[in-house]
């Protein structure tokens, strides 16, 4: 009977194991004195007594698991509102516009490295900054998604757009070998989507992204200037002979941009921020386009002069596409202008 | 132990139920009054100001209920 007394009192102590931390901090040791007790006092009465403990004990643990589960849930939930209303109305603290521009950051840096030619293949750059954008959403679900974390999702919804497409042969990834990638790159952003739903047990941070963006549409515009990054940084078939200075000073303005961005207090500074940085970083692209001469590195036939306006009319044609791109999340501020004027009363 | 053993609480609703109690507060842990040397873990719990109201308050609704109950019943049907 003893013997199969402490093998029933390890197995409760297994199931405890069961409950949020939380509540097993507080309680699971009292809770393993009070069923041994209960399991002696009950043992010394029978079999069948003990059996019965055993039953009522695992059907009471079962309910009360769950039922703690779901406190702990409101309990969070109750907590992250609270620090939600703690959060300045402005712009971010330095720290918070730094850790929303390292991304950007950290796609120059791969992308200089990517062109560079080392004995490596080009992809693990591309993949160690996709691991690290997947950690800092991670991080940012798990705190309750603060503003710095929109720059985190964009980039990781682009690189997986942009990597659901391409070939990397002779690429090996613990010990499998990949040539060529589709819906596989999905596969981590939506694991850490499910890791971060597992981590917090709550929608909070997944209500939050949404709020966040109805409540300033210029957050949208900051997720999708990570695709506007991509597209100036990764210099596509450029072979300048000084490319890295131009990708290192374009990676510097697009930081800048997103440094002061996150920083402006004003939806209308954010605006012109993200234009004025797009646009100088499309000059330097345009110049060092202008200063390689491409044909004679294909070994094509030369391409015939164009006149000096024809640069100026792609930047203000781009500028003016882009910006379109970039700032349609503006009809979402429209939007909720007037579903709130709606609701005001005495207000047209 | 009070109830005679018409009430079997499992361990698990037995501590859900501190736990919902202690954070209202309406209990608090206290020392306990009769250590047992080997059970170090063993808390104690005893009844706040807050607590000891609500018990009271209780105590009041259903020595009303009974007596409206005893009202109602005739003396020669007991």
């Amino acid at each position: 009977m003893n013997t199969f007394l402490r093998y029933i009192s390890i197995f409760y102590s297994r199931i405890l194991e069961l409950y949020p931390r939380n509540f097993r901090d507080e309680f699971a040791e009292e809770m393993k004195i009070v069923f041994r007790d209960s399991a002696h006092e009950a043992g010394d009465e029978g079999f069948l007594p003990l059996i019965i403990l055993c039953l009522r004990e695992l059907g009471g643990l079962s309910i009360n698991i769950l039922r703690e589960f779901l406190h702990e849930l409101e309990r969070k939930e109750t907590k992250m509102i609270a620090n939600e209303k703690v959060e300045p109305k402005g712009g971010t603290s330095y720290w918070d516009a730094l850790i929303g521009m390292l991304p950007f950051a950290l796609f120059g840096i791969a992308s200089m490295i990517s062109k560079s030619r080392l004995p490596f293949h080009m992809a693990y750059p591309d993949l160690a900054f996709y691991a690290i954008i997947l950690v800092g959403l991670l991080v940012g679900l798990a705190k309750g998604f603060p503003r710095w974390a929109y720059s985190y999702l964009g980039w990781s919804l682009v690189f997986a757009w942009w990597w659901s497409n391409m070939g990397t042969y002779g690429l090996k990834i613990f010990g499998f070998q990949i040539n060529y990638w589709s819906w596989q790159i999905w596969l981590p952003l939506l694991a850490a989507f499910g890791i971060a739903l597992l981590w917090t047990r709550s929608l909070h941070p997944f209500r939050q992204l949404i709020r966040g963006i109805w409540q300033n549409w210029t957050y949208l515009s900051l997720m999708i200037y990570a695709f506007v990054g991509f597209v100036l940084l990764i210099y596509d078939e450029n072979h300048h002979p000084y490319l890295l200075v131009f990708m290192a000073a374009s990676t510097l303005v697009i930081c800048m941009t997103v440094w002061v961005f996150l920083q402006s207090a004003s939806s209308w500074k954010r605006v012109i921020v993200l234009i004025a940085g797009f646009v100088v970083t499309l000059v330097l692209s345009n110049i060092s386009y202008a200063t390689w001469d491409s044909a004679a590195y294909y070994g094509l036939p030369p391409s015939p002069p164009q006149p000096w306006y024809t640069a100026l009319n792609g930047v203000i044609g781009w500028t003016i596409l882009y910006s379109g791109i970039m700032f349609w999340p503006l009809l979402i501020g429209l939007v909720r202008r007037v579903v709130n004027s709606r609701g005001k009363p005495g207000m047209a | 132990m009070l109830s005679m053993g018409r009430i079997v609480f499992s361990t698990g609703t037995l501590y859900g139920a501190l736990r919902r109690l202690l954070e209202q507060g309406w209990i608090k842990r206290v020392n306990d009054p009769e250590p047992n040397p080997t059970d170090h873990e063993r808390k104690a719990y005893t009844l706040t100001e807050k607590g000891r109201k609500i018990v009271n308050a209780e105590m009041e609704r259903l020595k009303s209920l009974v007596a409206t109950a005893q009202r109602q019943i005739p003396e020669s049907s007991s």
